[in-house]
């Protein structure tokens, strides 16, 4: 386990290098893009501020001083959490991704949760039935996924499975939001992790369970789509080179029936790749989100991140970026050290 | 080295009537270039300011095939009028990238002391999801669509510029590279002339598939602000612009996204035919 603890931080020592490179990129952005002037992130459209203000704020970003030195500073304020003021949500620009950070977790977790349930499956078939019907099918599907918009994809769900399920008086399932307004009211719930699933769970709040359900099911659907032919692809070219190997050959000859074959021999050990491209996926899924919770109204940082935009505020945008970087980053090294410790042919 | 690259295309022209549907996704795309192209030349540009409110969010029909939009404008032609603009921002995206990206993967492959530095460079640019660092920048740089390709050019080339480093790496160590060294031939000679002509093409092998991606990406970010506002037809700002009326007018959605998700696709199917044919490792 010593090697596996050693590796472990050989690889946060390289991730803390990145991270360093990521905010050189985020500062240079803010402070060193020629022609943008570093004050305008921090003025509201048609709220101009006053020559005193102004000099308030160059002071306290050092802009006075030269870029390696503003650097320094920079890195120290974002070690400290300062990673300024957001106009957006009024909020500094860490504690509002932080507040809504669990929403966005709770997404992307579902979403890949749902991706492997419906990938894995397929991408075995597809190897199983290589260029049979079910296979091509699978690859045409796949390939009709990724050529999907995925705003657009939500937002004909939204019109299928909300609107014209209730214009024909069907069930419906909801189109905006996390929980419903007045399940809120009706029966609140007081936050413990910020996750509705686990708080309401906790709570024994079945009531907004159901509504928290309810209103996860179409942007998690919608941005599962995202690493769902990620996740086919991977599984299938993994799973036809397993199934070349000589010990598939040799269960085979033993007798073993094809099920135990594919499921206790093959499966295992063509799942690995699939957990390796899940830092990656996930990655993906952050950036989708920003889409997905845009088409939903979702509360969490990627819709913030949205907002900024149409704020024209950078400060929070950047500080979105960065920390998505971040949680990326720790991801990585998660699934990186996870894998060491599934596949014991890795060497650290 | 004129001669392998001939050669190379006549492999390519015979495995290309194999690849039915890429054959079929090729022709899909270069009808949608073609309609792009006369769009642009025959549909007057005063369209996109022929505001009508008397007759707007009137379904298809026979005088607007598509519809027409909350201002009262012909969709159909605004679709046709986006095509020509985000296929334009697409493929100079990608061509961009892919002459940044492959330039510098050559220089980093052939010359030893920017090997490290730049493939760290791109270790930082791809540990950051790309929609994501496009986000930032673009939004740095104020919102426009220049700023906003800028911005994808600017997060798209470390990919090329990865594989083009590994693909010269084991390229130099070629029999013929000592041969052309030991001959004279000069460091710029050797990469533009040798070297990446005879590496490139797996490199190029993901540009259909990343027109595709850049298309689908440049309209997300369209979709979530980064549009170009009501009077430049964009298909992403088009999709938003009808959200608001999507129970009403469905139309307003369906037909500028289905034109993303066509284009896209007939992208992919060529994208996924060449890099079967043209990345060795996917060979079997």
């Amino acid at each position: 386990m010593s090697g596996l603890v050693a590796y472990a931080l050989r690889r946060l020592a390289y991730l803390g290098l990145v991270l360093l490179g990521v905010s050189l990129i985020v500062f240079l952005l803010l402070r060193g893009m020629p022609g943008v002037d570093p004050l305008a992130a921090y003025i509201a459209p048609g709220l101009p501020m006053s020559p005193e203000a102004l000099r308030g704020l160059r002071a306290e970003l050092h802009l006075d001083d030269p870029l390696p030195v503003q650097y320094v500073y920079y890195v120290r304020d974002l070690l400290r959490g300062d990673w300024g003021f957001s106009r957006t949500a009024a909020q500094p620009v860490l504690d509002a991704l932080l507040g809504r950070l669990p929403a966005t977790v709770e997404l992307a977790v579902v979403a890949v949760v749902l991706s492997a349930l419906l990938g894995i499956p397929a991408g075995v078939v597809a190897a199983l039935r290589k260029d049979r019907p079910a296979d091509v099918a699978v690859r045409v599907v796949s390939i009709t996924g990724i050529s999907f918009p995925v705003f657009w994809l939500g937002i004909l769900l939204q019109l299928v499975f909300f609107y014209y399920l209730q214009t024909l008086g069907l069930p419906s399932l909801p189109s905006r939001g996390r929980v419903g307004d007045l399940v809120a009211l009706q029966y609140p719930l007081g936050p413990i992790t910020g996750f509705y699933l686990v708080d309401s769970v906790l709570r024994g709040n079945a009531p907004f369970l159901a509504s928290a359900v309810s209103h996860l099911v179409l942007p998690a659907l919608t941005l599962s789509l995202i690493s769902l032919a990620a996740v086919v692809r991977v599984m299938r070219a993994s799973m036809l080179e397993v199934l070349r190997q000589d010990y598939i050959l040799l269960a085979r000859s033993k007798g073993l029936p094809g099920r135990v074959v594919v499921l206790r021999h093959a499966l295992r050990n063509a799942i690995t790749p699939v957990l390796t491209t899940t830092g990656t996926t996930l990655g993906i899924l952050l950036g989708g989100a920003v889409v997905v919770e845009t088409v939903f109204s979702w509360p969490g940082i990627g819709r913030l991140a949205a907002q900024g935009i149409l704020n024209n505020d950078s400060v929070l945008v950047v500080g979105f970026t960065l920390f998505v970087a971040t949680m990326m980053v720790f991801v990585n090294l998660l699934v990186d050290v996870l894998y060491a410790v599934v596949d014991p042919r890795v060497r650290y | 080295m004129a001669a392998p690259l001939v050669a190379r295309l006549y492999e390519v022209a015979g495995q290309l009537r194999q690849a039915r549907l890429a054959a079929a996704g090729g022709l899909v795309f270069l009808a949608i270039l073609a309609t792009g192209l006369a769009a642009s030349a025959l549909i007057p540009a005063s369209v996109v300011r022929d505001v009508k409110f008397a007759a707007k969010l009137a379904p298809p029909s026979a005088a607007h095939w598509f519809g027409t939009d909350d201002f009262g404008r012909d969709l159909f032609s605004l679709v046709l009028l986006a095509t020509h603009l985000d296929l334009r921002a697409a493929l100079t995206v990608v061509s961009a990238a892919l002459v940044i990206g492959v330039g510098l993967g050559a220089l980093a492959g052939f010359v030893k002391g920017l090997d490290e530095p730049l493939m760290r460079i791109t270790d930082v640019f791809l540990s950051i999801p790309s929609l994501v660092l496009a986000m930032a920048i673009a939004s740095v740089l104020g919102r426009s669509l220049e700023n906003l390709s800028l911005a994808l050019v600017f997060v798209s080339w470390p990919i090329y510029c990865r594989l083009m480093r590994g693909q010269v790496l084991s390229e130099k160590e070629k029999p013929y590279v000592r041969a052309l060294r030991s001959l004279g031939v000069g460091r710029v000679r050797m990469i533009v002339r040798h070297i990446i002509p005879n590496t490139v093409f797996p490199v190029i092998a993901r540009a259909p598939a990343d027109v595709g991606l850049i298309l689908i990406t440049l309209a997300a970010l369209s979709y979530i602000g980064f549009g170009p506002g009501p009077y430049v037809p964009e298909w992403g700002s088009l999709v938003a612009a009808g959200q608001a009326y999507i129970f009403q007018a469905p139309w307003l959605v369906l037909f500028p996204g289905g034109a993303i998700f066509l284009t896209s696709l007939s992208l992919n199917l060529v994208g996924d035919w060449a890099r079967d044919v043209f990345d060795p490792r996917l060979r079997s």
